[in-house]
């Protein structure tokens, strides 16, 4: 009992301390989303949207508040405005929570998870605002619209983002976005992917990296250790791995490559040394649906 | 001895581990600098190429030896020329503490304590045997066994008595000792029951003999009423040389002397030559560098010597032999300086006797003249004769009748009479009359009620010879007859020198009346022959007794009260001073060099080694980066330790008093010391904690960070500069405060002030009222005494209205510096006139109320105005 109550409380003060880096962080992908352009993405047919389409000729059974008086006065025929059908597509976050990605190699860059989760917030931001619905994919919630969401979605992206959720189904034609360093490799990713591939969800992979683990820096006699209780590593001279730890890291991004291309997913990479900015660009292309 | 030694050397024997640690170091080498990566997934597999085995750098193996090889040293406990071990057994320690230790003291004690130091590092018992009486008179005795450290504590304690040691009795209280003791014995060097004690000690156990380098020496008092201060000088070993201080009561020197003793002389003697003005004012003899009860004289009246002058007025008889003075003369010269001359001149210069002769009624001018002199203090003698039978005046202590009688002769019944026994009320009392003394003729005296009284010697018949009364302070004595052989012999017989002798004693105030009861104790000296207050445990000195040996119940010192005063010195007692006898093997007591812990000093290189260490590691693991702030911080330490070094810098950060440089090598050392002094009294007694006084030259140093400056006035003051003034002012205006002090109790004007303000905005002054803040800033004072006492104080007028309330100058002559300058060991250095460590104390509690009267200002006038508040409350 005790136990349990003491871990509840673990996890309380854990997800405060989260919750308290939530509204600079929010501030700051509002920031970057409006840096960015995204209107609302026309569905080249007629619907219900703002945008004007067509005029058509009224037919019986148009009410008479739908004609158009203004053109109808040009001509002979009444004709009746119709706006381009705007239709709004799930789309489903998912910021990696495990520990490698609460690291940094140095003050001088932000962690990797902080990253991840200012990409995120920054694309749920400009999607809520072109009138999409945006979910979490640990969540239970189902994606809704409206920009009041966005708190709410920072908050589950914090604490509800666990090991990926394999079982969880997706609707189809939605998007899906994984934001991770794909570290250590393991290969449960490739089922729920092709299993969301084949229910027709797009998927888009950005891996962050910090700058250290792109190019492995270090030198000299190190203990190397790990944050997910992997074995410690003592070498003597750090610096001489550094060709070796390229070619598997390249290997690594290449098996993902291959894992993702034949579904039609996108696979990014992003380095915490670049400008957030990048990143958000990256991730906006992709959806943007080229 | 000297060199290294080890007080434990058998750890020393661990150095043999430091192979074992070499290769134990060798094989375990510092951990590697950890690193958190979270990509480590991608290098395992990678290392097998390069898992070299690690090795600990030669220089960090290196360091780390020495380190361990520095603390196994100082665990040895190194000691550089260690004193003689403690031999075998439980030290016994034995200390002459008499008089003659005094002079060697502080190298005893520093060798006592070195001897301590041994006895606690082996751990051993000490007992503690010290050869003189106590101050309570009890009987030495054998204290202990205890640890080292309380016989410390009762070494600290001790100090030589002003009496000499007793160490037959000592050696009778070893009876009880245990035997196989190591005995230690630090004598004063000088024999004295000296083979009894070392005997007993060797009966105990072994026995180590020490000595002083140079034995002290004794000061025997001079003879009473010589025409010089003799002194005698004895000395025991070979010293050569010595030199005999003559100092007044306030501890002024008045005259020095050389001796110089000749080959295998014992004694020599020393004449301290100087006028009798000066000499009569000595009141203690010293020899330099040699400080101890036994080379301490105290003069008390007995040798003040009193210039007598026998009025003449130019006219000599025919010849010398029919002359009154001629035999007055030859009286006196043996006893004291002898002037003559008209009157009128004699009393120009100090006389305290003065011979009038039978040379016909004086001018009205030189009687006013000697009347005044007499009521000052003068003793008075006139002789009769026939012109003084023919003419009587009024300076005489008795009404005469106009014709004095003959007696015997060729016309008279009666045959020349003799004198009766000397009265016991006068200053002649029991002295003898020779019986062959003859008066032929004398002046009567009218009966009256008082004339018994004032007759001090008379005739078989009753009638006065010799009558006194006292006018004023003095005396007038007339002498019913001549002293030449014309109506007497007087003159002839040895009656006369005695009776002037006391006449003489007379001028001194030392009536024959005065010394019939026991003299209490006035001031004692201790084994340094320093005076100070009397214990509870002194008694009272008998007064007819001459033969008293100082002892506890009587140390030496000034014994007496208001009536008379009486000098006990401890030297006439000490009959001989001979060195230890040759029997006796003595070490010298001095150590060639101090013993020096090496402790310290390794334990010190391996902290420093282990921060190299631990430096190392930290650049080993971290990288270098890492210790740069470290280093960075390290570096700036020096520089915080410099910039303190700036004596202005430190006033600032703790307030602290100052005075003014003048130039006086002698004047500042007292300021600085009563300055010293005061700040040390300041912090005991109140809650002000000044720092270190400090001395400023007011051109150059910065006034405002002194909350008081003390400024002496030099004997040759000079005018401020004009930079100086300028600061001066600014430091008045703007809440500062100086103490002036003249130093000469307002003797020579205001004329060297004057001059060493000048230019200065001093405000109208007026004299310190009773309830003036300066009076009641701490303690409650009437006066404000220092070294001297009387002249006034003065301050701004109005309570310095201009300065906020506070006076800014406090102005006096009592120098205060000299009444609070206290050597290291808190002894006073110079004494307080009139006297007293009461006048010495009001002299401290005023320094307390002038700090406080700088630091709190006028927030004390509160309790000046309480009455009229409560009054006011009341309402």
């Amino acid at each position: 009992m005790a136990e349990a109550g003491a871990a509840r409380q673990l996890a309380q003060a854990e997800a405060q301390a989260l919750a308290a880096e939530l509204p600079p962080l929010l501030a700051e992908a509002e920031r970057l989303a409006a840096s960015l352009t995204m209107g609302e993405h026309g569905r080249r047919q007629s619907g219900d949207g703002t945008a004007f389409w067509q005029y058509r000729r009224s037919q019986p059974g148009d009410p008479a508040s739908a004609i158009d008086w203004r053109q109808s006065a040009r001509s002979q025929h009444l004709y009746v405005r119709e706006t381009e059908w705007s239709a709004s597509q799930p789309v489903w976050l998912w910021v990696d929570g495990s520990a490698s990605m609460d690291w940094h190699s140095g003050p001088s860059v932000e962690k990797k998870r902080h990253r991840a989760l200012l990409l995120a917030l920054t694309i749920a931001a400009l999607l809520l605002k072109s009138g999409e619905r945006v979910g979490v994919l640990g969540s239970d919630e189902q994606p809704a619209p409206g920009r009041a969401l966005l708190p709410r979605l920072a908050e589950s992206l914090a604490t509800a983002c666990g090991p990926i959720p394999q079982e969880r189904r997706l609707a189809q034609g939605g998007h899906l976005l994984l934001l991770s360093d794909f570290l250590p490799a393991n290969d449960a990713l490739a089922e729920p992917i092709r299993r969301w591939a084949e229910a027709g969800v797009k998927g888009h992979l950005l891996q962050i990296l910090d700058p250290a683990e792109e190019d492995l820096t270090f030198n000299g006699r190190l203990r190397f250790e790990g944050l997910e209780g992997e074995a410690s590593l003592t070498v003597a001279k750090a610096e001489e791995l550094r060709d070796a730890y390229a070619a598997r890291l390249v290997d690594l991004r290449q098996s993902l490559a291959q894992a993702t291309k034949p579904l039609g997913w996108s696979f990014d990479l992003h380095g915490t040394g670049q400008p957030a900015r990048d990143g958000a660009l990256i991730l906006h292309r992709r959806l943007a649906g080229d | 001895m000297g060199g290294l030694s080890f007080s434990t050397p058998w750890l020393l024997a661990a150095i043999a581990l430091l192979p074992m640690l070499w290769w134990l170091l060798k094989v375990v080498p510092p951990s590697p600098r950890r690193q958190i990566f979270p990509a480590i997934a991608l290098l395992i597999g990678l290392e097998a190429v390069n898992r070299a085995a690690a090795r600990t750098p030669w220089w960090l193996l290196l360091l780390r030896l020495a380190l361990a090889a520095l603390i196994i040293m100082a665990a040895a406990h190194p000691l550089m020329n260690a004193a003689a071990p403690v031999g075998e057994g439980p030290l016994l320690l034995v200390l002459d503490d008499g008089w003659a230790s005094a002079p060697a003291w502080s190298k005893l004690h520093q060798r006592a304590e070195t001897l301590l130091d041994g006895a606690e590092r082996a751990g051993l018992p000490v007992r503690l045997l010290l050869t003189a009486p106590a101050a309570d008179n009890s009987p030495p005795r054998l204290q202990g066994p205890m640890p080292a450290a309380q016989a410390r504590g009762l070494l600290d304690g001790a100090a030589p008595h002003p009496w000499p040691t007793q160490r037959s009795t000592a050696a009778r209280s070893l009876a009880e000792a245990p035997s196989g003791l190591h005995a230690v014995w630090l004598s004063d060097g000088l024999d004295g029951e000296a083979e009894d004690l070392a005997q007993a000690l060797k009966a105990h156990g072994s026995l180590d003999l020490l000595k002083p380098k140079t034995l002290p020496l004794v000061l025997l008092p001079p003879t009473p009423g010589e025409a010089d201060l003799v002194p005698r000088l004895m000395r025991a070993d070979t010293t050569h040389e010595a030199t005999v201080i003559a100092t007044d009561g306030a501890g002024r020197e008045l005259g020095r002397g050389q001796v110089t003793f000749g080959n295998g002389d014992a004694q020599a003697d020393v004449k301290l030559a100087m006028p009798s003005e000066l000499r009569n004012r000595v009141e203690r003899l010293t020899v330099e560098d040699q400080a101890s009860a036994a080379t301490t004289v105290l003069l008390d009246p007995r040798w003040q010597r009193r210039p007598v002058g026998l009025a003449r007025d130019g006219s000599a008889a025919a010849s010398p032999l029919l002359d009154d003075l001629f035999y007055l003369d030859q009286a006196l010269s043996p006893l004291t300086e002898v002037r003559q001359g008209p009157a009128l001149d004699l009393l120009k210069r100090e006389l305290s006797l003065l011979v009038l002769p039978d040379e016909g009624t004086p001018p009205a001018a030189e009687l006013s003249n000697l009347k005044a002199w007499v009521e000052k203090g003068g003793v008075l003698v006139r002789l009769a004769g026939p012109k003084l039978a023919h003419a009587p005046d009024d300076l005489l202590p008795v009404a005469l009748r106009g014709n004095g009688r003959t007696l015997g002769g060729t016309m008279s019944w009666t045959r020349p009479m003799a004198l009766a026994a000397m009265p016991d009320n006068g200053p002649f009392a029991g002295l003898t009359v020779p019986p062959d003394l003859r008066i032929k003729a004398q002046l009567l005296a009218e009966p009256s009620l008082e004339l018994n009284a004032r007759t001090w010697a008379r005739l078989e018949d009753g009638t006065p010879l010799v009558t006194g009364g006292k006018l004023g302070k003095g005396w007038i004595v007339l002498i019913h007859t001549t002293v030449w052989p014309d109506w007497s012999n007087l003159g002839l017989s040895g009656l006369l020198p005695q009776m002037m002798k006391r006449l003489l004693d007379l001028s001194q105030g030392v009536a024959g009346t005065a010394s019939d009861h026991p003299l209490p104790p006035k001031a004692l000296l201790d084994g340094f022959g320093h005076l100070g207050e009397p214990g509870s445990a002194v008694d009272p000195l008998p007064a007819k007794d001459d033969d008293i040996k100082p002892g506890p119940k009587h140390p030496p010192g000034l014994y007496g009260d208001e009536t008379g005063l009486k000098a006990l010195n401890l030297s006439p007692a000490l009959t001989s001073l001979r060195p230890l006898p040759a029997g006796l093997e003595a070490q010298d007591m001095e150590q060639p060099t101090p013993e020096r812990d090496l402790r310290p000093l390794l334990l010190q290189l391996a902290l420093a080694l282990l921060l190299m260490d631990m430096a190392a590691l930290i650049v080993l693991r971290r990288g270098w980066r890492r210790l740069l702030p470290i280093a960075l911080m390290l570096a700036l330490l020096p520089i915080q330790g410099r910039a303190a070094e700036d004596t202005s810098l430190q006033a600032a950060l703790q307030p602290r008093l100052g005075y003014v440089l003048t130039g006086d090598a002698a004047l500042d050392a007292t300021s600085k010391s009563g300055l010293v002094s005061l700040s040390r009294l300041l912090s005991r007694r109140t809650t002000a904690d000044l720092g270190e006084p400090v001395g400023i030259t007011p051109e150059r140093d910065p006034l405002a960070l002194y909350p008081l400056l003390y400024w002496p006035v030099p004997s040759h003051p000079k005018a401020p500069s004009s930079l100086a003034r300028e600061k001066i002012n600014d430091f008045l205006r703007h809440g500062g405060m100086i103490l002036f002090d003249a130093r000469d109790g307002g003797q020579s004007g205001p004329e060297p002030l004057r001059i060493m303000t000048e230019g200065l905005d001093i405000p109208p002054l007026t004299p310190v009222t009773p309830d003036h803040v300066l009076t009641h800033s701490f303690y409650i004072l009437r006066d404000l005494p220092g070294r001297l006492e009387g002249s006034p104080v003065y301050v701004a007028e109005g309570a310095g209205a201009a300065y906020d309330g506070v006076s800014p100058v406090v102005i006096g002559a009592n120098d205060w510096a000299a009444a609070w300058a206290a050597d290291a060991s808190g002894q006073p250095l110079f004494a307080v006139i009139p006297g007293g460590e009461a006048q010495r104390e009001q002299a401290n509690r005023f320094g307390i109320n002038l700090v406080m009267y700088a630091l709190t200002g006028n927030y004390k006038s509160d309790q000046v105005h309480l009455p009229a508040i409560m009054e006011r409350l009341k309402r």
